[in-house]
């Protein structure tokens, strides 16, 4: 795997919660690399990335370098709702007065909208899985399943 | 065929204009169809974008596969309660009107949930049971036998046993085409703990029970079958796919439900019913689709009054406002263009007026909606949207005092209440500071447990509750939009009070902690006695051209004939005198064919 793409992925198994196997099963980390480039550029995005070391950073490591950091956490809460649902929220226009030097040609935001960058995001989002179930309208569980008691969804998922 | 040599000419693409459809052209006569909007769904692979659609909508309300076409504009549930300007509708009343309906062809069942409950017998005489409301022109039995080919064209999944509550019968020996759904793991539990509950109505006590709820959608086919047309056995019908013989990949799909947990607003195989299929099963040699065909105006002979017209704009491209204007001529007219649009075809045609009431009792079924955590993942997000409802507060005497009221329950968790599981991350992520196997430990534990129940109360037929039409308010084609007047009186406000106290009672014995919040942001909320319900509309709209007895008050007859003029038919739930507590479909696909047939009778 390319290196990274590799960081990308360990940083958003801290994110998440869902380990490499599962992320690069959806399909969709590349696309959600260079969404994540798309809108804060490469500069931050390889800030973030730095975090993305093996064995993955622990609770603590994120906590304080990422989720508390005025530049890293806004993105990083926001790549964790694109993993979990596809949406991708345009960060804040002060997000972008503040960090505007540290973003080479600068998205347009005038008209942001929150999007979803492929249908698939909507498919593979993290939710159903974490719920232990399908996405709504897609990955069918057949006829009948819904009338089964539910395997308990497993806390934290495979460890 | 050429221009006036039809023997019908229908409105209207969606269910009771398909129905007519088909029947008329399988007893020989010669349909001509007029569809405001686009035949995008007809085909599989347009059905298919309008899926890829839904995947990429951001907000995936219930017109989210169906984009809004301005030549033939819809309402949106995101419009509602917005200024004027913002939708389609024009609101004028104390309330939004909360409901929205498709036009393209399909209509609204492309998004419509697919339950089949058969109104009450004692719904069709509420005035002469209880002093309030209207009485049908027909009766429940009357109406029988057609409840049975609805259920047959539909293909309703359901057990009579089940069915058999407050007066609803059926003929000795009937069976459903397929038996019924089985019933969510969430319906089993929440049985579990408040079937026999008994609730208090001002004096009428019953006992509730979560009852198996019958759907439009496809199950197991119970092999004891029999139509009301003699014909044995029933064979679920697929996704619709018009193609070559052996080109026909998607001709299998759907023949069950697989529990996409997305019946609104778009199954992605089609087990759920649409109009569609009932179109692409009439005769084809015998049946004219024009779709991107908006019916306009109604032409009257002054003399007559009989319809020698309907004059319809047809456009290519929903984009560009440039149409031609064409007429269209046959032996009879049959406006099955939805409750709203029949309205105002009649109204800008100056047609039916006698009654003075084309437009007015305007109905919905005002929902109160009701959302918790069960003490126990019971698996929400799974199944169907809704397998079971309450069925015991339909009927009885309190109807004399306020409205009956019918529970849907549901398993799309909190979707519906506060657009979940989207909304559970939010503030996972940010409000509690998740994140990491913490966040997704919360998801796990949250969202399996996440219930909601809503409480459909009946609106009695008032007529400052009505659709009028505004020179000043014109779509891209100069076509009347909607102007809407709409209020909940305290018939059925006090009914959503007693559904709330339901609901109280129903969380305390089951143990939901209840989250209900009108104030999310996301309800309309309305207030009675003091108490606060978030409510929304329920997609049923009704009585816009009811029928009666009589052409001084009421616009149709039985037959949905509009008493003013002798070839005109108005079909649909815009019939309806009085909306109860069922979803309106089935009991306008049993009109359907009862019209249907009048018509063939009439074409002899």
């Amino acid at each position: 795997m390319e290196e990274g793409l590799r960081r990308f992925i360990a940083v958003c198994v801290a994110l998440t919660g869902f380990d490499s196997v599962e992320l690069t099963g959806t399909g969709i980390a590349e696309l959600y690399r260079a969404t994540l480039e798309k809108w804060v550029g490469p500069v931050i995005a390889a800030e973030l990335l730095a975090f993305g070391t093996e064995p993955p950073p622990d609770e603590t490591v994120v906590r304080n370098g990422i989720m508390s950091d005025a530049k890293l956490g806004p993105v990083a809460r926001n790549l964790i709702a694109l993993w979990y649902t596809g949406l991708w929220t345009p960060l804040p226009s002060e997000w972008y007065l503040a960090y505007q030097t540290e973003i080479p040609n600068p998205p347009d935001i005038t008209n942001a909208e929150t999007y979803i960058p492929s249908p698939e995001s909507y498919i593979q989002g993290l939710v159903w899985t974490a719920a232990h179930t399908h996405p709504m309208g897609a990955k069918q569980p057949g006829f009948g399943t819904w009338a089964q008691e539910p395997d308990p969804a497993p806390k934290g998922g495979r460890r | 065929m050429s221009e006036g040599q039809y023997d019908v000419v229908i409105v209207g693409a969606g269910i009771a204009g398909a129905i007519m459809a088909k029947e008329l052209t399988r007893a020989g006569k010669n349909v001509l169809l007029l569809e405001a909007g686009v035949s995008t769904d007809m085909t599989w692979e347009g059905y298919e974008s309008s899926l890829t659609t839904f995947y990429t909508s951001v907000n995936k309300e219930p017109e989210s596969p169906y984009p809004n076409n301005p030549n033939a504009p819809q309402p949106d549930v995101l419009d509602i309660g917005q200024p004027n300007g913002t939708g389609y509708f024009i609101e004028i009343g104390a309330q939004p009107y909360g409901s929205t309906y498709v036009r393209r062809a399909g209509g609204t069942t492309l998004h419509w949930l697919g339950g089949c409950p058969r109104m009450l017998p004692e719904d069709f005489k509420i005035q002469t049971l209880f002093s309030v409301g209207r009485d049908w022109p027909i009766t429940y039995d009357e109406l029988e036998r057609d409840y049975a080919l609805a259920e047959m064209e539909i293909g309703v999944a359901a057990d009579v046993e089940d069915q058999e509550y407050l007066g609803v019968h059926f003929p000795p020996g009937y069976v459903y085409p397929m038996y019924r759904i089985p019933q969510s793991y969430s319906d089993q539990f929440l049985g579990s703990r408040i079937n026999g509950m008994e609730v208090d109505v001002n004096g009428t006590k019953r006992q509730l029970y979560v009852r198996s709820s019958p759907s439009g959608r496809n199950g197991i086919p119970n092999p004891h079958y029999v139509s009301p047309r003699g014909e044995k056995g029933y064979t679920p019908v697929g996704a619709v796919n018009p193609a070559p013989e052996g080109q026909q990949y998607a001709k299998d799909l759907g023949q069950r439900c697989a529990g996409n947990t997305n019946c609104i607003p778009i199954c992605p195989i089609q087990a759920k019913y649409n109009a569609l299929k009932t179109l692409q099963s009439a005769d084809g040699t015998r049946l004219e689709i024009r779709t991107n065909s908006v019916a306009s105006k109604i032409i009257i002979d002054p003399d007559s009054g009989r319809v020698t017209a309907i004059e319809y704009k047809a456009y290519d491209d929903p984009e560009v406002p440039e149409y031609e204007v064409k007429r269209a001529s046959g032996t009879f007219y049959v406006l099955a263009a939805h409750a709203v649009e029949n309205a105002k075809l009649l109204l800008a045609s100056g047609a039916a007026r006698t009654s003075g009431q084309v437009g007015c009792n305007l109905m919905d079924h005002p929902v109160v909606i009701r959302w918790g955590l069960m003490p126990q993942d019971v698996g929400s997000y799974r199944g169907p949207i809704s397998t079971s409802g309450i069925e015991d507060l339909r009927g009885g005497p309190f109807r004399a005092r306020h409205a009956p009221t019918r529970g849907e329950i549901g398993n799309d968790g909190w979707f519906w209440p506060s657009n979940g599981p989207v909304s559970t991350v939010t503030e996972g992520v940010n409000r509690m500071n998740l994140f990491g196997r913490k966040l997704r430990d919360y998801i796990a534990d949250v969202v399996p447990r996440q219930f909601r129940i809503v409480f459909l109360v009946e609106q009695l037929a008032s007529p400052t509750n009505r659709i009028t039409i505004d020179p000043k308010w014109l779509d891209a084609l100069g076509n009347y939009r909607p102007v809407i007047q709409y209020n909940i009186d305290d018939y059925s406000l006090a009914a959503m009070a007693v559904a709330n106290r339901v609901c109280n009672q129903m969380f305390r014995r089951a143990g939901i902690e209840d989250w209900t919040d009108p104030n999310n942001g996301l309800h309309t909320v309305v207030e009675f006695d003091g108490e606060q319900f978030a409510w929304g509309g329920a997609g049923h709209f009704a009585g816009t051209h009811l029928m009666g007895a009589s052409a001084h008050d009421s616009v149709v007859d039985s037959f949905q004939r509009t008493w003013d003029h002798d070839n005109l038919y108005a079909v649909g739930s815009g019939s309806f005198p009085t909306i109860a507590t069922s979803n309106p479909t089935l009991t306008l696909a049993a009109l359907s064919f009862r019209t249907a047939r009048e018509l063939v009778r009439r074409l002899q």
